[in-house]
């Protein structure tokens, strides 16, 4: 549904985006993460057409998304990283505004999708907090029901409950068969949400991670403490792969394949363990994995 | 033809001109209310200095000069000198350092005339002016900066069917502005002075006058608005650019050959006239139908205004068309 080939885009002081390539596929949730400033806009504004590669493209339904951008909004519902409403009294003007642009006249799924969101679009746009205008802003981009989403951190200023609210309709869009390009910097709603997941740092991918692969992940970390020093070095003796160790709590981490679980607890058995924990193998754990395969150290204390 | 017109209504977009009249009916109101105002009160002072310069010379004034012409004949005669009152009225103006020259071309000047000009083409223009600065950025610039522009082109939406759609708000706000002013001036004018038919089409295009010259003004202000992503820089171009015009106008109405024959200017400020487009409007010039001395220079400097707005439209909406938008 999006493909983005070798896109570049430089500006001053080398910044910028530089040979970024994607491929989401239709009806997946694809999560593009970053630090603030890596380029994720950026990109983002590539597919909505507001700009224009220096080199490569961007394709949206094989369509060049800076020259037939018009045409690709009939299919392309977006929502921005800045909130900032037209000069338009209320929430209820704007949607209804809105739905003149678009082509929309029958407003049930915008009535439903304000309610979900416990919105009160009567208010005056200008004194609506955060979460209200963010809140406005989903219902604008859902309400045409385009088949196609292509949402520029949409849960800026909602709350908890809200957040899960949203996660929740961005996950009925996908059962609809919706094409979801997202960009976040908030790891859990990626890991909730996402199919595949894209992380860009300073304009350059980074990695692109099935989320499969890491939900299922077949190398569980554990983190036992022992009761003594001498069940500690025991253990320790023994050959298991230990990635961390903390001799003064007795405490150990180790790096086991799923097959090898039972072993692992039999061998504890003769133990006595004070307690053990699955320190669980998230998107964090998996990237910054991944930056000290890189061995630049520097990146893994400031990636995230 | 037919097919054509369909074509250019379509580059239309209705939610995004009905959004534009909801965001700016405002401003445009109260500056068409002031303008408004402004005519009557116009009309009503020249009303004022018509009746003024109508006034016959009273038998007393004369015959006070008389008195005074026949004391200098008397003494001419006892003296053998040749003194006349016109000498007399020189040494004693050369005097206080008033030069005779420019009293007489004072006594010429027209001053509904020079009233006129004063109002259509400097003091008239202002509020319109300020209106159309505002707007201008607002419509396109303001937008980007802002972000709001993104719910638009979002949509299935022309950018060059956004920047038509704001550039005939634009064109179209400022006729509506200058026609209704146009109409009080109008009726203001027929109630409280006797208006010949020379004054009618005067006054016609006098008026037509400020919408070709606010229209070129409003270009300038949209072109700026197109080619800039922040408002500051925009304002800074269009507003920037129509304020200079307007000082260069104020200052250079001491450099016009009416204010230097009447010793108040210098002609070596006329430059700033060939600077300012505003000068483009020739309210003298068009002063001049209906008298012996007509001239239809203004026709053609109009032509250029005509031509200055279409050109910065049209450069306008192509930028705004190809140019890398933050949204």
């Amino acid at each position: 549904m999006i493909r983005i080939e070798d896109l570049t885009k430089g500006y001053k002081e080398g910044r910028g985006i530089f040979d970024i390539s994607l491929d989401v596929k239709k009806g997946e949730i694809f999560g593009y993460v970053g630090t603030n400033g890596s380029g994720k806009t950026t990109t983002i504004r590539h597919i909505m057409g507001f700009l224009r590669p220096d080199s490569g493209q961007v394709l949206v339904k094989g369509m060049d998304s800076w020259k037939q951008s018009t045409e690709i909004m009939k299919y392309v519902a977006y929502i921005p990283g800045e909130i900032a409403f037209p000069d338009i009294r209320t929430g209820t003007e704007f949607l209804r505004s809105q739905a003149e642009f678009l082509g929309v006249k029958d407003m049930t799924y915008a009535n439903r999708l304000i309610e979900k969101l416990q919105l009160d679009p009567s208010a005056v746009l200008k004194s609506m907090s955060k979460g209200m205008k963010q809140k406005t802003a989903i219902v604008a981009a859902l309400m045409a029901g385009k088949e196609i989403l292509v949402l520029d951190e949409p849960t800026t200023g909602l709350d908890p409950l809200m957040r899960q609210a949203f996660i929740e309709l961005i996950l009925e869009e996908k059962k609809k068969g919706r094409t979801i390009f997202m960009s976040s910097h908030i790891f859990e709603e990626i890991e909730d949400t996402c199919d595949h997941v894209a992380l860009i740092k300073d304009g350059r991918l980074v990695e692109v991670a099935d989320m499969n692969d890491i939900r299922h992940h077949d190398m569980k970390t554990y983190k036992i403490e022992f009761f003594d020093d001498q069940d500690y070095m025991a253990f320790k003796a023994l050959d298991f792969h230990i990635t961390d160790e903390r001799p003064q709590y007795f405490q150990a981490r180790v790096n086991i394949d799923d097959t090898d679980v039972n072993h692992l607890f039999s061998v504890l058995k003769g133990f006595k363990v004070k307690f053990i924990s699955e320190i669980k193998y998230d998107l964090e754990t998996y990237f910054n994995e991944i930056f000290r395969k890189e061995g630049n150290k520097n990146d893994k204390q400031t990636a995230f | 033809m037919r097919y054509s017109g369909k074509k250019a209504i379509k580059m239309i977009s209705r939610p995004l001109f009905k959004q534009s009249i909801k965001a700016n009916w405002m401003l445009w109101l109260v500056v068409t209310l002031a303008m408004s105002l402004l005519a009557c009160v116009m009309n009503f002072a020249i009303s004022k200095v018509m009746s003024m310069e109508n006034v016959e010379v009273s038998d007393e004034t004369k015959g006070q000069f008389m008195q005074y012409a026949g004391a200098l004949e008397y003494y001419n005669a006892v003296n053998g000198t040749s003194l006349t009152s016109e000498g007399f009225l020189a040494a004693f103006m050369g005097m206080m350092g008033v030069d005779m020259t420019s009293l007489k071309s004072l006594k010429d000047i027209d001053t509904a005339t020079m009233m006129n000009s004063m109002y259509y083409t400097l003091a008239g223009l202002m509020l319109p002016m300020i209106y159309v600065i505002i707007t201008g950025n607002k419509l396109i610039a303001g937008q980007v900066d802002k972000g709001s522009m993104a719910y638009v082109l979002s949509t299935p939406t022309k950018r060059s069917s956004v920047a038509l759609t704001q550039g005939l708000f634009l064109l179209a706000s400022t006729f509506a502005m200058e026609a209704v002013c146009a109409a009080v001036d109008f009726g203001s004018a027929f109630i409280l002075t006797d208006m010949s038919s020379t004054d009618i089409s005067q006054k016609l295009i006098l008026n037509l006058g400020s919408f070709l010259t606010i229209a070129a003004i409003g270009g300038i202000c949209y072109l700026a608005s197109c080619l800039f992503d922040l408002s500051k820089h925009s304002i800074a171009m269009g507003g920037g650019l129509s304020v200079f015009f307007y000082l260069c106008s104020v200052l250079g109405m001491f450099g016009t050959e009416t204010f230097v024959n009447m010793g108040m200017g210098t002609s070596s400020l006329n430059i700033l006239n060939k600077i300012t487009i505003l000068s483009l409007f020739d309210a003298e010039g068009i002063c001049t139908i209906g008298t012996d001395a007509v001239s239809y220079d203004f026709i053609w400097k109009f032509a250029i205004l005509i031509g200055i707005t279409a050109v910065a439209y049209m450069i306008g909406a192509r930028r705004f068309c190809k140019k890398d938008l933050p949204l």
